[in-house]
């Protein structure tokens, strides 16, 4: 083992340019698939967070009951029901249930967090248009931020703070309508609210056109009812514990309410399977360079094994056993190999990590690199393998025909 | 006098897809310690395939070939490289030194893989080399010697691990005359004391005055030509 060892050293720095174009070879190939991978990583990491932010959460409502053509009435009836009452799309009018059901939601070992909710739509006492007012727990965010609206989607002025009291925030569509800025009143049930932030929630399942602290939007609500609110709420928002819940959380939550609805974009279900696609292409990108870069790595090393074929034939015919000359060749491709994966793996990881921000700001503001240890392995094994075969088949190849028969040949 | 190398029935043929090919058949003779056996013939009558079968690097299709006790043909491939690297040395037309190792290196490559201490190896091949004048010319490459000196290393290599046979196969073939007398003067000592025998394969560029034997091979058989010897050719 150490005459292998020894002479596989001399070998390699005395072919100094072939070990080198080889090493180069493992090098730029461990390097491209390396980075690539920890690009993709990193990307479906990133993706991941994303849809997780998207598409982990829903709205859980009980649509009111009907009598025919009218609600049946119920204890807290809106006064005006022709324009005013709690719904959760503008064509689905609700009832109400107790608050607490919140918590009993928040205990679903697949739920993150839950929150309760007033959607009213008001009509306007002075032009008689409609318009809708949301009314939330304002410390309780872990559920509303991606249902309704969040401090991060404050276009003006300033997000709800807990302790704000006879304030509003209003969304960006209807401050356009109204021509409201941060500063501007708005009429509520006969009372005038000053607008404090703007916000472009985006898509949300839950849409309203004003947005209130819980007290507030429950005293204006309680102006338009037959009787007081009683700690009760129209709609429930929910945060799954993870894409891999979401749909546990969902079925669970309806078991919680009989006549219960849910109300979800879903929209993780498309968005996995374009980031399913997308992956598996780049994983095919990845694999044909890995393939390529391989096989030059391969016929390098193939090459430098072959043209070795009449010294071989000498030490055969001097008494070296094939062991000991496959035992030779092998660590030649296994130092070349490592050497090189291990080498190229660092300049991919550098690489990757200075081109991050160039090919996605999103991705560089999303942390560090996905590095881990499995592609680091799958890497190293891959390229030793490719070497590994490559310097050992042609031994068996050079080995099989007769040393004297070569030796004749080449000095002819 | 004991015998070094028993040869009887030998033959060998190559088959191809369409036809079989017989080299030689029915060669039987005998070397012992301290003989110089020259086997002559034309080019392509299998000298150098006889010798292949004698060193174990190639297989008769029949007879047997008895080394130093040991019935070559009942060896593995792995003990056959063992018995060379330890017993028998060769010696090629043109040399056939390494051309990007060192002589030093050359000379120690049949030392290696033998579980010599590189130390203990290195000594030994330098010990060589120093007898056949090459002391200074140890760290030179075969390109940065002449003719005579890589002539001196290829014997170096042939003598290094004291071989009981030395095969030569047409040793004088590629060099002038003069250097070829100093290939054989350089090996005859080894054989002279009793230590080794040297059997030589030739087309007749060597001088017979050193053999004490000259086999014949024509016609596919072994032909005994001075009497000297009791092995027994077979026409054809």
């Amino acid at each position: 083992m150490n005459d292998s060892l020894r002479c596989a050293v001399r070998e390699l720095l005395r072919r100094p340019g072939r070990s080198l174009a080889t090493l180069f070879g493992y090098i730029l190939g461990a390097a491209f698939v390396f980075a690539l991978t920890l690009l993709l990583k990193t990307d479906m990491l990133v993706k991941g967070d994303i849809i997780n932010y998207m598409g982990t959460h829903f709205v859980a409502f009980s649509p009111a009951a009907y009598s025919g053509d009218a609600l049946v009435p119920t204890e807290q009836s809106p006064l005006d029901p022709q324009n005013e009452t709690f719904f959760a799309e503008p064509m689905v009018v609700t009832r109400l249930l107790p608050k607490s059901l919140a918590g009993k939601i928040s205990e679903i070992p697949e739920v993150l967090a839950a929150t309760p909710f007033l959607l009213f739509r008001f009509k306007q006492g002075q032009d008689g248009h409609v318009f809708s007012v949301g009314g939330f727990e304002p410390g309780d965010t872990a559920a509303l931020h991606g249902t309704a609206a969040t401090s991060r989607d404050i276009i003006a002025g300033a997000f709800l703070q807990p302790g704000d009291r006879g304030v509003v925030l209003v969304e960006e569509t209807y401050a356009l309508m109204w021509n409201l800025k941060v500063g501007s009143v708005v009429n509520v049930a006969d009372t005038l609210f000053p607008v404090i932030g703007i916000v472009r929630p985006g898509v949300r399942p839950v849409r309203a056109d004003v947005f209130m602290n819980w007290p507030d939007a429950e005293a204006m609500i309680n102006q338009r009812l037959s009787a007081p609110l009683q700690q009760q709420a129209n709609l429930f928002l929910v945060e799954s514990a993870g894409l891999h819940n979401h749909e546990t959380a969902m079925k669970k939550v309806e078991k919680l309410m009989p006549d219960g609805m849910i109300n979800t974009f879903n929209c993780s279900v498309p968005a996995i399977e374009v980031m399913g696609i997308s992956s598996k292409t780049l994983r095919l990108i990845t694999l044909v360079v890995l393939v390529i870069i391989l096989i030059y790595a391969a016929n390098s090393q193939w090459a430098s094994v072959v043209e070795r074929h009449r010294d071989i034939a000498i030490l055969r015919a001097l008494g070296w056993k094939t062991s000991s000359i496959l035992q030779q060749i092998v660590i030649e491709a296994l130092l070349l190999a490592v050497t090189g994966t291990m080498i190229g793996m660092v300049t991919g990881y550098v690489i990757a990590y200075l081109a991050l921000p160039a090919i996605s700001p999103t991705l560089a503001a999303g942390g560090a690199l996905a590095f881990d240890w499995a592609t680091l392995a799958f890497n190293l094994a891959a390229f030793s393998s490719a070497g590994l075969l490559a310097g050992a088949l042609p031994v068996f190849q050079i080995v099989s025909a007769d040393p004297a028969m070569v030796i004749r040949n080449s000095a002819q | 006098m004991n015998v070094l190398l028993k040869v009887e029935g030998l033959e060998k043929t190559f088959s191809t897809r369409n036809s079989v090919t017989e080299v030689f058949k029915n060669v039987s003779f005998e070397i012992s310690p301290g003989e110089v056996v020259v086997i002559k013939g034309r080019s392509g009558e299998g000298k150098s395939t006889m010798l292949g079968i004698l060193s174990g690097l190639d297989r008769q299709t029949a007879g047997s070939v008895v080394f130093a006790g040991e019935r070559l043909e009942s060896m593995t491939v792995s003990e056959l490289a063992e018995l060379r690297a330890q017993k028998i040395g060769m010696i090629f037309q043109s040399f056939n030194l390494i051309g990007s190792w060192t002589a030093l290196e050359n000379v120690e490559a049949v030392l290696m893989h033998r579980g010599i201490s590189p130390v203990q190896r290195r000594q030994k091949a330098q010990a060589v080399l120093h007898e056949l004048g090459l002391g200074e010319r140890l760290d030179n490459y075969p390109t940065e010697l002449s003719v005579g000196q890589q002539q001196r290393v290829a014997v170096a290599r042939t003598l290094v691990n004291d071989p009981l046979l030395i095969l030569a196969d047409e040793p004088t073939g590629d060099v002038d005359a003069e250097t070829a007398r100093e290939v054989v003067e350089l090996l005859l000592p080894r054989v002279r004391n009793g230590s080794a025998a040297l059997l030589v394969a030739t087309h007749g560029a060597f001088d017979l005055n050193y053999a004490d034997r000259v086999l014949t091979l024509a016609n596919r058989c072994l032909v005994a030509e001075n009497g000297r010897s009791q092995d027994k050719g077979v026409p054809a």
